[in-house]
């Protein structure tokens, strides 16, 4: 066997350019019949009450979260109704009051994309960044476009749609409102209203949804591929290393390009939320790790008391958490303007990176292999 | 690829512009070893325990060589200012930057860590990479055949076997201008047969009819202990040689920056083992290019650092 194994590896050195196989006999035995156990899933009863974890997570973070949001798109939409009636400096100021509002509540769900959510391209809908400019204005310009089943039209709806027409306008956020008093400004304050629009019923969508599958989704408490924790917890996992790690921080600073990409930050227009943006959402983070309810400071069952339970000590879920603060802290030092930051002392971006990427080995690899779960995706590194 | 960036950097031979374009873009490169899906860069820190500062960092070196040793070629280096230096016994002709740092030499050293080691280690043979990896899949027209999971496993022992760039069709270790040479020196023949071993046996129990991951696991960590221990000893005494270059030539010879320069990259290249992290390197780095850089040192400041490093690595 390891004479073959010596040939073998002796002729890749000689050949390294395809690395080509030797077919001899002897070598072709190492290749026949191949089977692997790995990437199947064994169901394992380990006994922890995944149900109550579910219902936890469903009643106190994820209804909530998104009765939350819808509350704010309420008002939102009703900013933008007043401002289409009376278009003032004081109305579009708190229109662009409630969008950051409504954007902030965003940040709590964009976690989750279970069922009505991931058939309708909710999150890509809502929060597809760099928003496409050159779209959204030819699509104004013709009055004629698909907001709903048209995939090309993601990047150009959403919040940070929402964020050019309230700051990006004119290319200067104390021009955006001449733009709506101009000879064109109705396509404006039209395409404006139906960006709104497409986000409250969007939004209803996964409301009603929830309504009617939440007895569904707890009770799907078992352990395969399909079973809710397990799309429960990939969704986040995925989330925390696309939504926050690369989108927020790692695609802007560069880290998957060859240069840095200041323009690809999270309300570009706008530029100085960035950095809310980002803590709200690693506080979603942790306090969904934490099973914290959205309106109290109650934890409950969560992946914390899960992990806890089959390791039955607590060092993994604190090392987590340990982690999660410390990229919590890396965020705060972090300049408001992301484009600012970036452009002036990047370091402190890529610093950032590091700490955020350390929660995703300790996700990825450690909590996934001690909770018997597999991912269900390739990888989530920049685009 | 990464000895002719290298070499650009040793010969001046190239502007800022060029060395950037090797470097972020694969191409560039001359003799028709341009291939832009094969980026330098892209590859360098970027495994998933990995910092993503190195890459800067390296980015910057690029820039300082430009700034400070191109542009000063053919002028005599001294303290603060960088340039041609040959003073010594050897007669060792070289070019450094205001802070005595080798450039070439630095970024060669770094990329043994950055580039290979992290690859090989931290990425392709990495026990949770590996276990992602479809082992079952095989298409004649793909790889040759391998599975995925072989495909990966031979990536890694790619990085160290072969040069990192178009066919090393001799496979000849001495030939590679990164870990795969140091592997192959005098000194480390324990490893160096150690390291073989762990990646047939652990392409073995990838491909066996029965695959074995604890198996192969086990040969993975074999491999990163064998690797971090050339590395950590190359630091050593790449250390000590330049302390006692300072104390035998009572002063600073070109022999001495070169030497200091390759520790400083193995040092860089430390970080991708499990003794240290970003940070402790970072701090380790700074000491060595306080004031004047290497220029300020003292041989009893090196001897102290290589017996700091040989009291965490047990080398």
């Amino acid at each position: 066997m390891l004479l073959a194994l010596d040939l073998f590896y002796l002729h890749k050195i000689i050949k390294m350019k395809k690395l080509l196989y030797i077919t001899t006999t002897t070598i072709a035995i190492l290749f026949i019949g191949c089977s692997s156990n790995e990437g199947q899933i064994n169901p394992i009863t380990d006994g922890y009450d995944r149900k109550s974890m579910l219902v936890n997570i469903a009643d106190n973070i994820i209804i909530p979260s998104y009765n939350n949001l819808d509350n704010k798109i309420l008002d939102l939409k009703t900013s933008t109704d007043i401002f289409s009636q009376n278009i003032t400096t004081d109305n579009l100021y708190d229109l662009r009051d409630k969008w950051l509002k409504a954007y902030t509540a965003w940040q709590r769900v964009e976690m989750f994309n279970i069922g009505k959510s991931e058939e309708i391209f909710y999150i890509r809908k809502m929060n597809t960044y760099p928003t496409d400019v050159p779209r959204i204005e030819a699509n104004i310009e013709s009055n004629s476009y698909d907001l709903v089943n048209q995939s090309n039209n993601y990047d150009a709806q959403g919040f940070p749609a929402l964020d050019y027409m309230l700051y990006g306008l004119n290319g200067d956020s104390m021009l955006v409102l001449d733009k709506y008093t101009s000879n064109n400004g109705y396509k404006y304050m039209s395409y404006l209203a139906d960006l709104v629009l497409n986000i409250q019923q969007n939004t209803n969508l996964i409301k009603e949804y929830w309504n009617s599958n939440r007895d569904a989704f707890v009770n799907s408490d078992g352990n395969t591929a399909t079973s809710s924790l397990n799309l429960l917890t990939n969704d986040f996992i995925y989330y925390y290393e696309k939504g926050l790690r690369a989108n927020k921080i790692g695609i802007p600073a560069g880290r998957f390009s060859s240069s840095i990409l200041p323009n690809k930050v999270e309300a570009y227009f706008r530029k100085d939320v960035s950095k809310k943006l980002a803590l709200e959402a690693i506080n979603a983070c942790h306090n969904f790790f934490i099973g914290k309810a959205f309106s109290s400071d109650q934890t409950g069952e969560s992946l914390r008391t899960y992990i806890n339970y089959i390791d039955k000590n607590n060092t993994l879920s604190n090392n987590i958490i340990s982690k999660l603060e410390t990229a919590r802290e890396k965020i705060e030092t972090l300049n408001n303007n992301f484009v600012e930051q970036i452009e002036t002392n990047n370091m402190e971006m890529l610093y950032t990176y590091d700490a955020v990427q350390e929660v995703v080995i300790e996700l990825k690899t450690e909590m996934l292999f001690s909770l018997n779960i597999s991912v269900d995706y390739i990888d989530a590194d920049g685009d | 690829m990464a000895k002719q960036l290298v070499d650009a950097l040793k010969n001046g031979t190239h502007d800022l512009n060029q060395l950037q374009n090797m470097w972020t873009t694969g191409t560039g490169f001359a003799d028709g070893l341009d291939n832009p899906g094969k980026v330098l860069r892209s590859k360098t820190s970027a495994s998933p325990t990995a910092s993503a500062t190195v890459q800067v960092q390296l980015d910057d070196m690029l820039v300082n060589f430009s700034d400070e040793v191109y542009a000063n070629w053919n002028t005599d280096a001294v303290a603060g200012t960088g340039g041609e230096y040959s003073t010594g016994n050897s007669g060792r002709i070289i070019h450094i930057n205001s802070k005595g740092m080798e450039i070439d030499q630095c970024f060669a050293k770094s990329l043994i860590g950055a580039l290979c080691l992290d690859q090989t280690v931290n990425k392709y043979c990495e026990a949770s990479y590996q276990a992602g990896l479809n082992n079952v899949d095989r298409d004649p027209a793909e790889d040759n055949n391998a599975t995925e999971m072989e495909h990966k496993w031979d990536e890694g022992f790619g990085y160290v076997y072969g040069h990192f760039g178009p066919e090393n069709i001799n496979g000849d270790l001495s030939a590679d201008a990164l870990l795969g040479k140091y592997l192959n020196k005098s000194g480390f023949e324990t490893e160096k047969e150690a390291v073989f071993e762990a990646f047939k046996l652990g392409r073995a129990a990838i491909s066996h009819s029965e695959p074995d991951a604890i198996l192969r696991d086990a040969q993975s960590v074999i491999i990163k202990a064998e690797f971090s221990k050339v590395i950590a000893a190359k630091a050593v005494a790449y250390l000590e040689e330049s302390a006692d270059l300072l104390e035998t030539e009572g002063g600073f010879s070109a022999d001495y920056f070169h030497a200091l320069s390759e520790g400083w990259g193995f040092i860089l290249s430390l970080q991708y083992t499990d003794w240290y992290s970003n940070s402790d390197i970072n701090a380790m780095l700074a000491e060595l290019e306080a004031g004047d850089g290497f220029w300020s040192r003292t041989a009893t400041e090196l001897d102290e650092m290589a017996a700091s490093i040989k009291s965490v690595t047990g080398i």
